[in-house]
């Protein structure tokens, strides 16, 4: 039987989970730390690799929906009741669709198939040169 | 056994050669029969990881540059007959880094680390490697806010992928594969 009764795992491999769990902490602790660094007000970023397609402002009240349609790839975006998210998409994986809606700061839906991205920005927020804003 | 040594080295590197095929065939199916799991969806990028079953078999069994040769054949030939170029980019960004991690954490704790440990270091390097060329490629660092999740669920995976290989090895080692 190859299921013998042996000692698994060792020191060192509770160690390394105990790594593990830190430094997921320490990236919560700053994603949540970045997100609570706004104050201004903030936006519905819609994003097709890299560069701005849609911009609604983000409140409450915000009530649109958003239809990209390009080359037979199709996302839809909803914005409603202070939430965001991705109501329906073309692609196969539909991670997209699946994932959770945002509402906060520095949230993002990503369809990687299509390279479109929603994030909910603000003019405070932190970001590093990777993102290019088309006018 | 009176064989002749030059014949003797021909057969091994016969066997040698099949048994690296073998395991890049193994990984190409994890990786075809992993896309068609129906996961519980966690965020993107969250896999099992399985074919790092087979990248860890080959570091602990064979020497680095065939463990290599595993792991970038692998993430070819399935790129090429079932994926596209971005999941080339994402397989290979993932399998590339967790080869390096899993030698590398091998090679330095040898000994005081079970395979399951090396496994989760595995599991954490592959799910970095596809985050960060996720981002790049979608132009977008707020990718990264999955990056607690995702290091969270690589621990279990990893000890599944551990569990595994460790009983691949132990099978494989037994049928004297390639002494």
């Amino acid at each position: 039987m190859i299921m013998e009764k042996q000692v698994m795992m060792k020191k060192n491999d509770m160690i390394l989970i105990g790594i593990v769990l830190i430094l997921s902490l320490i990236a919560l602790g700053t994603i949540k730390w970045f997100q609570s660094q706004n104050d201004a007000a903030q936006q519905v970023l819609i994003k097709h690799d890299g560069v701005v397609i849609q911009a609604y402002p983000f409140t409450e009240k915000t009530n649109e929906t958003f239809l990209y349609e390009e080359n037979g790839e199709m996302n839809r975006i909803v914005i409603k009741e202070g939430i965001v998210s991705m109501s329906e998409a073309n692609c196969r994986d539909q991670i997209c669709v699946k994932t959770q809606a945002i509402s906060q700061n520095g949230g993002i839906i990503v369809c990687l198939p299509h390279k479109v991205t929603v994030e909910i920005f603000s003019a405070d927020t932190v970001e590093d040169g990777l993102d290019s804003i088309a006018d | 056994m009176s064989e002749n040594p030059k014949r003797k080295n021909a057969n091994s590197k016969t066997r040698m050669l099949v048994f690296i095929s073998v395991l890049v065939a193994q990984g190409m199916i994890l990786s075809f029969i992993e896309s068609m799991l129906p996961i519980p969806f966690i965020a993107p990028g969250a896999k099992l990881g399985l074919a790092n079953i087979i990248t860890l078999s080959a570091i602990y069994l064979l020497t680095f540059k065939q463990a290599t040769a595993v792991v970038l054949l692998r993430v070819i030939l399935t790129a090429t007959t079932f994926g596209s170029l971005s999941s080339f980019l994402y397989s290979f960004s993932g399998g590339v880094l967790s080869l390096l991690v899993m030698a590398a954490i091998l090679k330095v704790f040898k000994g005081e680390i079970s395979l399951i440990g090396v496994s989760i270091a595995g599991s954490v390097a592959h799910n970095l490697g596809q985050l960060f060329v996720a981002a790049i490629i979608i132009h977008n660092v707020l990718i990264l806010t999955y990056l607690p999740i995702l290091l969270i669920v690589a621990i279990p995976t990893g000890i599944f992928v551990g569990i595994v290989a460790k009983i691949l090895i132990k099978y494989l080692e037994r049928v004297n594969i390639n002494r």
